[in-house]
């Protein structure tokens, strides 16, 4: 217990506490990865994320780009949203995690039985709430409409699925 | 020059060590009851259950070589040092990830009702880590808990409370377990809320009561339309300076209740700390999952919860949940008289089952082939009216017989209640009846030890 005391210690020391915790820190981290122990309690905080985000995958077909899905809360059943828009947040929000969107959306080619050589891509549409500033006011929050920016992430093909 | 007196010096030292030495002892191998960790074990294999059946049709995208996460990714986007999955190496096509996850599904299946529990359980564990080290990146604080709890449940000495296994021992004696795996848990809990506190009031909106507004506005959790999340927005402030206060709360549990005692008024003195926060938790976990979708956390929080309960726990529900039946029967030997035959095998068995299911101590086993106890709870029934069926007498003196007896049983034994109402239900009755009736006529009639058909 004293193990992960100080490996959870250790993972939320943003503000520098207890720097000589890094030596005990250095041969416990073995054990706690191991016995897969390691731990972070970081949900919601520092501060919850305010970024909305929507992920459109759309295919060509007949020359123009149209829907072929649509990764958001609100179109995921239940006991897939939390996983899927997780997956979705980390390899957008880590650039060592970027190549993983390729086969998130060649899988997308292989659900959907799309021909090999169709052009396919990831569209994110992206608004953030504001600061709460004003956290009394209910007609500030009913006032408020999320801006929406978007770009496109990610272009490919589908390709031909290995026997 | 100060004359040291060495025997009694040596007498002091010698005195401290034993009662320091005792006070460890104590401390790590009191025995306590085992019924919270069996629970846990139930609460943990269930609750990994129902989520990977719920993803069912995401096993091969998210843990197979043709996934969102091929193999060859793997040393590029996963930690290398100090991790292992079956799935990395032995299991990567899709039909085997999926037998493994057949596989996992089985042991947890049997972790939960008991079957050769510590062997299931083992495996339950490390074929969960397996996945789970597959693809971290679907992970949420749920799943590390589930983790952790498993990791406790493998090197706890007693988890086979509430199993098919100890009903196989024929013995109701509560199980007993060291001190130990219940102060980890307790610690666990401890390091989650104080670390959690302290990531959260790295940031701003924690700090300026903004967060529950924000989070409630965000539509990946909330579950309800924004008209709801604006309506809640004005408690938004006193939300969140409650749960940092529950959250922060948890540190006393590292205070002796002995000291404890002292600082509160005489009133209070009878109060578990512990009681009160796991109750908070459950109004704080239950409130995140009504409004938010953020995994199976909510329902892991709550399995670690059972492991929490000790005995004296389980007398305060216990006693709760007795409130209205002792207002009712306010004797003290008012119990549900179950009237069984003793030489019947298949009866004894019964009986075994129900008294070990009966968490609120309301049930009395009387053997009605023993004139004196038939004498004392049931003198106006016979024994060849008792012989054809299971009888129960309640304290005001009603009886119910077979399928009715039983359909009475499930509203006083909390392991039953969930077929309550489909017991209530008008159709159920008359078939119930039959299959009892069917099951009551094959039963071996066993008299002064010579057992023959019906």
């Amino acid at each position: 217990m004293a193990a992960v005391g100080i490996f959870s210690i250790q993972r939320v020391n943003r503000s520098g506490i207890l720097p000589w915790l890094r030596i005990p820190d250095r041969y416990l981290s073995p054990y706690i990865l191991m016995t897969s122990q390691f731990q972070s309690w970081d949900m919601f905080s520092p501060d919850p994320t305010r970024r909305l985000k929507e992920i459109r995958i759309e295919t060509m077909q007949n020359g123009t780009w149209s829907l072929s899905r649509l990764v958001d809360g609100k179109h995921l059943g239940s006991f897939k949203r939390a996983p899927e828009l997780k997956y979705l947040d980390m390899i957008q929000a880590y650039p060592s995690l970027k190549p993983l969107e390729e086969p998130y959306i060649q899988d997308v080619c292989r659900s959907d039985h799309l021909k090999p050589g169709t052009p396919i891509r990831m569209r994110i549409r992206r608004a953030v709430l504001p600061m709460p500033e004003d956290r009394n006011s209910i007609d500030a929050w009913r006032q408020w409409r999320p801006e929406w920016s978007e770009w496109i992430d990610h272009t490919t093909s589908c390709t031909p699925i290995s026997s | 020059m100060v004359r040291v007196d060495r025997p009694h010096y040596l007498l002091h030292t010698h005195l401290f060590m034993k009662r320091l030495l005792t006070f460890i002892d104590r401390f790590f191998f009191e025995k306590i009851s085992a019924s919270g960790f069996g629970l846990m074990r139930i609460a943990w294999a269930g609750t990994i259950l129902v989520s990977m059946l719920g993803g069912a049709s995401d096993v091969v995208r998210y843990y197979s070589g043709v996934g969102i996460s091929p193999i060859s990714f793997a040393p590029f986007v996963l930690r290398n040092a100090y991790r292992f999955s079956i799935l990395d190496t032995i299991v990567t096509d899709p039909f085997p990830v999926l037998l493994l996850w057949s596989t996992l599904l089985w042991c947890l299946f049997c972790s939960m009702l008991g079957l050769r529990t510590r062997l299931m359980t083992f495996l339950s564990f490390v074929l969960l880590c397996s996945f789970h080290e597959r693809n971290i990146y679907i992970l949420n604080s749920g799943d590390s808990l589930l983790r952790l709890i498993g990791f406790l449940l493998v090197i706890t000495p007693r988890i086979d409370a509430f199993s098919l296994d100890r009903l196989q021992q024929r013995s109701l004696a509560p199980i007993t377990m060291s001190i130990w795996p219940y102060r980890l848990l307790l610690w666990q809990f401890i390091v989650l809320y104080l670390t959690s506190l302290w990531d959260k009031l790295q940031g701003v909106m924690w700090i300026n009561g903004g967060v529950i507004a924000s989070v409630f506005h965000h539509m990946d959790y909330f579950r309800f339309p924004k008209i709801v999340a604006d309506l809640l927005s004005p408690f938004s402030f006193s939300l969140t300076a409650a749960f940092l206060v529950f959250e922060l709360s948890w540190i006393l549990l590292l205070i002796p209740r002995k000291i404890w005692r002292f600082a509160l008024p005489g009133r209070m003195q009878n109060y578990s700390l512990k009681r009160c926060l796991l109750i908070l938790g459950i109004f704080f976990h239950s409130g995140i999952f009504l409004f938010m979708n953020v995994g199976n956390y909510s329902f892991v929080i709550f399995a670690g919860y059972l492991g929490l309960l000790l005995a004296e726990d389980f007398d305060v529900l216990r006693n709760f949940f007795n409130t209205g039946w002792k207002r009712r029967n306010p004797t003290d030997d008012a119990k549900i008289s179950v009237l069984y035959d003793g030489s019947c095998r298949l009866c004894q068995r019964s009986m075994f089952l129900l008294l070990s299911i009966d968490a609120l101590h309301r049930l009395r086993a009387v053997d009605f082939r023993n004139p004196a106890l038939l004498k004392k709870y049931a003198p106006d029934l016979t024994e060849k009216s008792l012989d054809r069926a299971l009888h129960i007498r309640l304290p005001d003196g009603k009886t119910f017989a077979g399928f009715d007896a039983f359909r009475v049983l499930a509203k006083h034994l909390p392991a039953l209640w969930i077929t309550v109402p489909f017991l209530a239900l008008p159709f159920v009755s008359p078939i119930g009846r039959r299959i009892y009736a069917r099951i009551a006529g094959k039963r071996h009639a066993c008299v002064q030890g010579s057992c023959a058909q019906k």
